[in-house]
């Protein structure tokens, strides 16, 4: 019944499906050979299935990342140790349109295998409908201990686990190094504060008109502003503990009033208004060196890109900034961002569950490409500058290796995670709403964050 | 017996017509009227459509954000659907005289109606842009203003943009249309009235526009239905501002469908919508038999 639904609704949504131009199909096609014997003993019994080259089927594998972006080497690899089985890559957008064309390819059945989705939103969502594979048991019977293989075991519906939290985001500052060195700082920071932050700012501010370059900037994403309580209270900022929204928060206030101020009137933020309205973002502006540094999570995946952004300075790397020293830092080590999950109908299960295993345990690695970074507590990152730059020596030419091992590969201590997200698309979208009227000087930061915490209020009510 | 069998066999050929007619047409409006009273995530199937009789309808007269659509939807019908009827029956009247590179300008004001309105849009979303935007720069260097209109983030300005691209892409169709209609009014008229020592303005009023009203009286239907149905050109230009001053009800319905997964809730917000076309649709019947002559 349900499939018959869909096939009406995949009718009805085919603009949302085939309005999504960044979809990208590619195969890798198993390898003939049989896989190399090294290449399998490397790898832990436990992490591999009895007699891999017996396996075969193909597994439609679904994900954000392109197959440039690191996803053809990972396949590769997974084909070395399972060469009779196909991966399928599929590459979807990301985006609100994006999650509804995935959404209705698992609704409609038969399209995907293994998916990596990304936010805790798009996850229980998807989870908690019933599209993905139950999959404690078969994590059980292999012996992987959630917690201990991926961090953490909080991402569970109904006491199960659907998913493995496999792919993260580090949440740091990017620096142009050669900005910072003019404005007279040698060292990158080992943790600082948002008054030094802003400081810093302050002095690698140049020019005027079109040719200014702001010393800082937060992230174009509108919600950045909340971040600073995700650094603080380390889970479900939007959230408190009783069910209901959090904007009343002062922290909230604080880091609002702190960002409007940085960039409407002391200017040495790049605008956020000017983010949304010219739709560009924060990558650009500084691989454009518009900006001398930027709040971002994945800054790697473009300055490796060498040709589309031919950048001629080393960025540094520095920790999320805290509000005083000494404060421990929930955005300093990798936090959760992406899950792989197996779905509800998928079709050859050995060969899936074989992917699935090997995307999220060794494969997680090429992750990195995308700027994005493998959770997996065995994951080897000596080799990582090796698989995002081709080698130290190239690393070298664009960014500082010391910091950037330290702050981006940083797994020590707790990270930020989320473990509910009642009526979070909508809170989105008041978030951004009040934000930018707050940026726009159309109400006062009270004011906004008063709207949100009514609006949100009712939002999780609803949600409920 | 010959007549039923010709019946039959007519309903046969009509058959996969139908099945095509009421399988996109019939049960989607149905269905999304049943789901106006209902609240639904698609993804929770069947089992998961939840009747709550008119909970919907009656949140939508509270729902600011709905109501500002509503607003907005009728500031771009009331603005775009004269303006571009105006610059395109002057354009009409203009090229429809001897004019040189006649042809060549027709097909310049009509290229924008048959180009993608994505594509458009995009266009037009860099030529207001508030950083280096053309747009901008010439303010910024030509007429030298200091403060630069934040176009898509300024409530009083953000629909300017919006507005004027859909003027744009309208003339050319509108054009048209418009002199194809202006060819087929009898040139005997215009002697007639040379004949009595009426100036070209009487002509105008008196001759061309009682004799064009049934083409105005269509392009009105038709750009009204247009401008209440706006989606693409609002989305790709509003895309990542928390649109609120500039949204349309057609893209607030596609959010709270698509974005929210309130598959109820929009199925009600449609239905206002539908409601609104038809009766503005009624209101221009009862009304042209003032001001069109046949």
């Amino acid at each position: 019944m349900k499939k018959v639904l869909m096939v009406v609704l995949m009718a009805a949504a085919c603009f949302a499906v085939f309005a999504n131009g960044s979809q990208e199909k590619s195969s890798a096609a198993p390898s003939p050979v049989a896989a190399p014997a090294q290449s399998v003993a490397k790898i832990a019994p436990k992490y591999l299935e009895d007699n891999p080259q017996a396996i075969t089927g193909t597994v439609r594998f679904w994900t954000a990342f392109g197959g440039s972006a690191g996803m053809n080497d990972m396949i590769a690899a997974f084909n070395k140790i399972y060469p009779n089985v196909k991966v399928e890559l599929n590459t979807y957008s990301n985006t609100s349109d994006g999650n509804v064309g995935v959404d209705t390819a698992l609704m409609a059945g038969g399209k995907v295998d293994v998916l990596q989705t990304f936010g805790q939103n798009n996850t229980s969502r998807r989870a908690n409908n019933g599209l993905f594979l139950d999959i404690t048991d078969k994590l059980a019977k292999d012996g992987l201990d959630v917690k201990k293989e991926w961090g953490s075991d909080k991402y569970v519906f109904d006491g199960k686990f659907y998913s493995v939290p496999m792919g993260g985001l580090a949440y740091y500052v990017a620096i142009n190094m050669d900005d910072w060195r003019k404005a007279g700082y040698t060292d990158l920071p080992k943790e600082w504060t948002w008054d030094e932050y802003l400081e810093a700012s302050k002095k690698m501010t140049v020019g005027e008109g079109d040719k200014k370059i702001y010393g800082g900037s937060d992230y174009h994403s509108i919600n950045y502003f909340t971040y600073p309580v995700r650094q603080v209270k380390g889970y479900d900022a939007y959230y408190k503990d009783d069910g209901t929204s959090n904007f009343d928060d002062p922290l909230m206030l604080e880091a609002l009033k702190r960002e409007i101020k940085a960039e409407v009137t002391d200017k040495i933020w790049f605008p956020l208004t000017v983010y949304r309205s010219d739709s560009i973002q924060s990558q650009v502006v500084y691989c454009n060196h518009q900006v001398a540094s930027v709040i971002i999570p994945n800054v790697i995946r473009f300055i490796r890109d060498t040709k589309k952004y031919p950048v001629t300075w080393q960025t540094g790397f520095a920790p999320y900034p805290v509000e005083k020293k000494g404060q421990k830092n929930y955005l300093a080590p990798v936090s959760v961002f992406s899950h792989a999950a197996i779905t509800h109908d998928c079709k050859d299960m050995d060969a899936a569950w074989a992917f699935f295993k090997f995307f999220s345990t060794y494969g997680a690695i090429y992750l990195v490409p995308a700027g994005h970074m493998p959770t997996w507590s065995g994951t080897d990152l000596k080799n990582a500058v090796n698989v995002i730059f081709g080698s130290e020596e190239n690393a070298a030419k664009l960014v500082d290796i010391e910091s950037m091992n330290r702050v981006v590969f940083n797994y020590s201590g707790d990270a930020y995670i989320e473990t509910t997200s009642k009526g979070i698309s909508d809170i989105e979208k008041i978030v951004n709403q009040y934000t930018l009227d707050a940026h726009a000087g159309k109400t006062t930061p009270e004011e906004a964050l008063k709207h949100m915490k009514a609006e949100a209020d009712q939002a999780i009510k609803d949600a409920q | 017996m010959k007549a039923h069998k010709d019946t039959a066999t007519a309903y046969a050929f009509l058959l996969p017509t139908l099945v095509i007619f009421f399988t996109l047409v019939i049960f989607p409006v149905l269905f999304s009227l049943f789901l106006s009273f209902t609240k639904w995530n698609f993804l929770s199937g069947w089992n998961g459509i939840k009747l709550i009789g008119l909970d919907n309808y009656a949140k939508l007269r509270t729902d600011i954000k709905f109501n500002q659509a509503v607003v907005n939807t009728f500031v771009y019908a009331v603005t775009v659907v004269p303006i571009s009827i105006i610059c395109a029956l002057i354009l009409a009247y203009a090229l429809n005289s001897k004019v040189f590179m006649k042809n060549f300008l027709r097909l310049c004001f009509f290229i924008p109606y048959i180009s993608s309105m994505v594509a458009l849009a995009a266009v037009f979303k860099y030529l207001f842009r508030e950083i280096n935007g053309p747009i901008n720069l010439i303010l910024e260097n030509v007429f030298r203003l200091k403060t630069l209109p934040q176009w898509f983030t300024d409530d009083h300005l953000s629909k300017i943009p919006i507005i004027t691209l859909l003027v744009w892409t309208s003339i050319g169709y509108e054009l048209i249309i418009y002199m194809a209609s202006l060819q087929n009014i009898s040139k005997s008229l215009y002697e007639a009235a040379d004949i009595d020592g009426a100036s070209a303005a009487t002509k105008f009023w008196k001759i061309t526009v009682p004799l064009i009203s049934p083409t105005t009286f269509y392009l009105v239907i038709v750009r009204l239905i247009g401008t209440f149905k706006l989606f693409t050109a609002v989305n790709i230009m509003t895309y990542g501002t928390a649109a609120r001053a500039n949204t349309s009800m057609v893209v607030r319905i596609y959010g709270d469908a698509f974005g929210s997964y309130k598959f109820g809730y929009a199925s009600a917000e449609s239905w206002v919508l539908f409601i609104i076309i038809l009766a503005i649709t009624l209101i221009q019947f009862w009304g042209q038999k003032k001001w069109v002559h046949y």
